[in-house]
């Protein structure tokens, strides 16, 4: 039974990633994404005969990505389907159209990438950004693949590999959300088998069901919970998303160490803290009118998961403090928390995860001591002191697509809507990307670099 | 130190997860891909057109490069570079992991030939764009793969994003230069 494409566009418009999200389509057409034109199945994968898998069985394999695609499909609001077809003698990197998978043992392609490559997923679409076909290889010349966790580095876990491969088939590009399967997130075990939040969130939008059911939270979009099977409300702390907020941090630095105390500076995952991070620091104030000209804090932070945050300032004298948050995809800071209070805290809630810069200065006032945290939902950080804000939603800047966290003060969780000059004038918060984020992150390179000369 | 903080700004360049396909890989650092390369160039991409692969019938991008200098091995002062994808009867077909190299673009790429035609040794790894910066000509790339590093223990785990060990042209030239020699053939 064929589906109208009705749902889909009206997701596409109505579900348009936010600025927060981190999935990527490979193509859009007219704001219409890559997408398996609606049936039931999308699509009929076929294994391919000719290049089988040396290392595992055909119902090993079979098995591993049988449970890949439908991993794709679990989600309730997904109306991905993927079915096995009969196997197949074709090169799965050979024009065919028959959308077929197979292992590479003899020679892996000079055009894949050499000795370095696992695998590939090849994808058509034509000009309507409907898919035309897809094709898995995988590299079986220069690795061994296993069914569970690896102890060599050259074996991996297929239904792990295959499920992010998956995920390009479906029409997807590489996300940004630490933890997702299509992030750099194989973590040389099992875990990336599994959906996260900002995984199930692009799939749903490219091929919705209309459906809102759930079996946890990463069945849903980010920030948006699994309540009574149904995807509406808070966050429950169900699925991968919520629970792996602990541990040792992949890395961190003070990225301009003109106040570095030691080590005790970054309270790393304390699990005495509830798993949150918390800096400690000092900071002078200045400013020329527009910039900031006193201390500029840097931070480079890199999380062991994604999950919501809250990002808090708050500091110990009369100062106005500022602080400012990027991910590594965008020359904009997807939190800004600048308003005029010369008083903390300073707060703003938003997604958390992989590898993000904050930024702390201070605007007028006395040097203070101040305390910058990460707090992972559910939070406990005291929003004392900021009122009358709704801290799930309204101060979440990377929420609203509509919206220009970096120009806009609606997006400040304090009461105060007025524009200071330094979140226009500190360079960090005008403009669009120059030329994309690539271009926009060397741009911000060299204005960080600036910046620390000013200070 | 003082030429720390820049650097850290071209990290993340390097680490973007930006537009580009994805595809599952291992990371080289600079020196494991100037080993298996045949030759590392600082060219300018100068033509580009797609074909139809001969073998697999599938569209082909080819991309014409001027080689400016050879940093590393051998190459002539022209290689038509041969990547998997484009656009073709109206289908356009996406190599999850390769290198979109623009026209006009400067470049360092890291080439590999093999049976006379020339290619990325690393799909995006390998292809590096030049962008003016305070320290020189920063090296800058779009990674979008799910890259894996190997690990002390023994098992690939995430890329650490930590391998900036050359993030300007005068630094990887001089870190090629530290090399081996390659041998002829």
């Amino acid at each position: 039974m064929r589906r109208s494409a009705l749902p889909l566009a009206l997701a596409a418009v109505l579900l348009a990633p936010s600025s927060a999200s981190a999935y990527n389509f490979i193509r859009t057409c007219g704001g219409v994404p890559s997408h398996w034109t609606p049936g039931n199945p999308e699509t009929v994968w076929q294994l391919s005969t000719s290049y089988p898998s040396a290392d595992l069985s055909r119902s090993q394999v079979v098995t591993a990505f049988t449970n890949a695609f439908d991993a794709w499909s679990g989600p309730g609001c997904s109306a991905f389907n993927a079915q096995q077809g009969p196997d197949i003698a074709a090169d799965p990197a050979g024009t065919s159209s028959q959308d077929i998978v197979g292992f590479y043992e003899s020679s892996w392609p000079s055009s894949l990438g050499g000795s370095s490559t696992l695998a590939v997923t090849l994808t058509s679409t034509y000009s309507d950004c409907s898919v035309a076909d897809a094709d898995m290889v995988v590299n079986g010349v220069d690795f061994r693949w296993i069914v569970g966790t690896p102890t060599n580095w050259n074996q991996a876990d297929l239904q792990s590999v295959i499920t992010h491969e998956a995920g390009h088939w479906v029409g997807l590009d590489h996300s940004t959300h630490a933890g997702s399967s299509l992030n750099a997130s194989y973590s040389g075990g099992v875990d990336e088998r599994t959906l996260t939040c900002d995984d199930s969130e692009a799939v749903c939008i490219s091929h919705p069901s209309g459906s809102s059911s759930c079996r946890n939270d990463d069945d849903c979009a980010c920030g948006v919970g699994c309540n009574s099977g149904t995807c509406a409300g808070a966050t429950t702390g169900t699925g991968t998303g919520a629970a792996v907020c602990s541990g040792s941090p992949l890395y961190g630095a003070e990225a301009e160490p003109n106040d570095w105390v030691g080590d005790g500076d970054l309270n790393w995952f304390d699990p005495t803290t509830g798993g949150d991070l918390a800096i400690d620091g000092t900071i002078t104030c200045g400013n020329d009118g527009t910039n900031y000209t006193g201390d500029v804090d840097w931070f480079l932070l890199d999380f062991p998961c994604a999950s919501d945050a809250r990002f808090h300032l708050d500091w110990t004298r009369s100062a106005d403090l500022d602080f400012y948050v990027w991910n590594t995809s965008a020359s904009d800071p997807y939190v800004v928390a600048s308003n005029t209070s010369n008083s903390g805290p300073e707060w703003s809630n938003a997604p958390a995860g992989d590898r993000v810069y904050v930024m702390i200065a201070c605007f007028s006032g006395q040097s203070t001591d101040y305390t910058f945290t990460v707090d992972w939902a559910p939070f406990s950080t005291s929003t004392t002191g900021d009122p009358g804000t709704d801290p799930g939603t309204a101060t979440d800047p990377a929420t609203d697509p509509a919206t220009d966290p970096a120009t806009d003060p609606a997006t400040e969780p304090g009461t105060d809507t007025t524009p200071e000059p330094e979140a226009t004038g500190c360079g960090c918060s005008t403009g669009a990307a120059p030329g994309g984020s690539l271009l926009g992150l060397a741009a911000l390179a060299l204005l960080a670099l600036r910046r620390r000369r000013r200070a | 130190m003082s030429t720390w903080f820049p650097r850290m700004g071209l990290v993340a360049v390097l680490a973007v997860a930006s537009s580009a396909r994805a595809t599952t890989a291992v990371v080289l650092t600079e020196t494991e891909q100037a080993l298996a390369s045949t030759a590392v160039v600082v060219a300018h991409v100068t033509e580009q057109h797609v074909a139809r692969h001969p073998q697999l019938g599938r569209a082909e991008t080819l991309t014409t490069v001027q080689i400016e200098r050879v940093l590393y091995g051998d190459a002539p002062d022209q290689v038509v570079v041969h990547q998997l994808g484009g656009e073709l009867d109206g289908v356009l077909l996406q190599v999850a992991g390769d290198a979109h190299l623009q026209l006009g673009d400067r470049d360092v790429l890291y080439l590999r030939q093999v049976d006379g035609g020339w290619y990325l040794t690393a799909m995006e790894q390998s292809a590096f764009t030049l962008v003016p910066s305070l320290d020189g000509d920063a090296l800058v790339r779009q990674l979008s793969s799910e890259l894996l590093q190997r690990s002390p223990e023994g098992v690939l785990v995430p890329w650490d994003g930590d391998d900036a060990s050359a993030p300007t042209l005068t630094d990887l030239s001089a870190l090629l230069a530290s090399l081996p020699a390659k041998e002829a053939k």
